[in-house]
């Protein structure tokens, strides 16, 4: 096909990061702005120099309170904090932060801005559960689920896992493949949630069903956390001071997998490390099968036998996942394949990873997902 | 845009969004057909007979007022294979809920609503 006008054409160039806390009183706006100064100095660059900014100030749970700076940040408020005085392109986006990369991308591309801070901070409410339904009536598409009691993303995304047992006469044994290996991957993420504890067989095994047949380590632990990327031209990037992981490709999953391969001119088999959303684990699943590393149906079987570990022939979520981490929607992801084609990523480096897909989204073909591929600059 | 949805309920009857122009049933409802796109969208009577597509069984919620366990399914109409109903499986026991199951409608009063509910097929056992 022809050339993709994009490829190779930006980088990430600085990463911020914050810890993952399970509940706390600091606000959100505080864990924003630590991870963005960090990205910004890691990046070798000054607030004043960063003149473009996307990020995600919706919330997306029932329980928030919508309070900019609080349990939410935006655009208005992040650019303020971090003194971004300057700014040649702005903006707030509600979808995933692949999305948001990919809006960086294309603002670099035309010439809108020179330096853009990606920054995303999610918030778990204290006091209350994740997503609790607490209204007193269910307008939209939730008076055909409330009703019924299904609330939250966790039952839906049950249903699939059914339906995918079902039709390819897989285990749920077999997530323990991806569930156990993340776990094992988070003991060398000094920020994972679940370091110090890995996960054994039996005791994935024995764990309480939440949605039948999801269980409870099936599903990421919602945190408070912040987590931020600069980008800017692949150009420009030769003068700043890491090597840059540079944006090879964007695609959609609503697009057939083979897309984001031949826009990065990069074949499966040179692909040496792959970040695939978590958010539930059968969604490594979907992704594996979308972007073709397997076929239909045969990922709970490609997943087996140490092919997704560290020092296996696909390492996967290597910073433990959404899993292993916590939840950051598809951060998290994205800061880790930065960290590896950047070779920042200290003893979770995959050695001689020279490009790595970033998948972020349920990676159901037809759904909202937007997959990367980032290469070794 | 639902109202004649639970309406029809009141009077336990199930109905479903159908496209006038093309025929395509969809659900929940949307302005437009999303099929043809046509705006002339009716509600029409269904079976209510149908078959499990999927389901899980609940063994916490998010919602109060509702004790764990219980199932939530999805069932396909006759009428139209690939669409959805969510719903839960009355008359059952929740280890009994299979995929491929036949079901029917069945009316459950809640306060001052009456939902559409899925059973097990007298006819299908």
């Amino acid at each position: 096909m022809a050339d993709w006008a994009l490829r190779d054409r930006t980088a990430i160039v600085g990463v911020g990061y914050t810890d993952m806390v399970r509940h706390t009183d600091r606000p959100l706006g505080s864990f924003a702005a630590e991870a963005g100064l960090q990205a910004i100095r890691d990046a070798g660059l000054q607030p004043e120099d960063v003149d473009g900014y996307i990020g995600s100030p919706s919330a997306p749970n029932r329980t928030a309170q919508h309070v900019d700076g609080i349990d939410e940040v935006s655009a208005e408020y992040a650019t303020r904090v971090l003194g971004l005085r300057d700014l040649a392109w702005v903006s707030d986006q509600r979808g995933l932060p692949s999305s948001a990369v990919a809006a960086a991308v294309q603002a670099l591309h035309a010439g809108l801005c020179r330096y853009v801070l990606v920054l995303r901070a999610m918030y778990n409410p204290s006091g209350v559960r994740y997503s609790e339904f607490r209204s007193a009536g269910a307008p939209g598409g939730d008076q055909f689920t409330i009703p019924y009691g299904l609330g939250g993303a966790g039952g839906r995304h049950a249903h699939w896992l059914r339906r995918y047992l079902h039709d390819y006469g897989a285990q749920r044994e077999s997530l323990y493949a991806v569930v156990g290996t993340e776990r094992a991957h988070a003991q060398q993420n000094p920020i994972a949630y679940w370091r110090g504890k890995p996960l054994s067989r039996v005791d994935y095994l024995n764990a309480r069903y939440i949605y039948e047949p999801m269980c409870l380590f099936d599903i990421d632990i919602p945190v408070n956390a912040g987590g931020a990327l600069v980008l800017t031209t692949a150009e420009r990037a030769r003068d700043l001071p890491h090597r840059p992981a540079l944006v090879s490709a964007i695609a959609a999953s609503s697009q057939p997998g083979d897309l984001l391969f031949e826009r990065a001119e990069v074949e499966r088999k040179d692909i040496g490390v792959a970040m695939l959303y978590d958010g539930y684990a059968h969604f490594v699943y979907y992704w594996l099968e979308h972007l073709g590393f397997c076929g239909p149906g045969e990922a709970h079987q490609f997943v087996q036998g140490g092919r997704i570990t560290h020092g296996g022939a696909l390492p996967l979520n290597t910073f433990g996942g959404s899993l292993g981490e916590g939840r950051l929607h598809g951060f998290g992801h994205l800061r880790e394949g930065a960290m590896q084609m950047m070779g920042r990523a200290g003893e979770r480096q995959v050695l001689g990873a020279r490009h790595c897909v970033v998948a972020v989204g349920v990676g159901i073909p037809g759904t909202f997902g937007v997959p990367l591929l980032l290469s070794a600059g | 845009m639902s109202g004649p949805f639970w309406e029809a309920a009141r009077q336990h009857r199930l109905v479903l969004q159908r496209c006038d122009g093309c025929g395509t049933y969809q659900f929940p409802p949307l302005p437009v057909c999303r099929t043809c796109h046509a705006t002339d969208v009716a509600w029409v009577d269904v079976s209510g007979r149908g078959t499990v597509f999927t389901f899980t069984v609940m063994h916490d919620t998010l919602i109060p007022g509702l004790e764990p366990p219980y199932v939530v399914a999805l069932v396909a109409p006759e009428e139209a294979p690939a669409m959805r109903i969510t719903t839960n499986i009355l008359e059952c026991p929740v280890a009994a809920v299979r995929i491929g199951m036949p079901v029917e409608v069945c009316f459950q009063e809640v306060g001052e609503v009456t939902l559409p509910q899925f059973r097990p097929r007298g006819d299908a056992q």
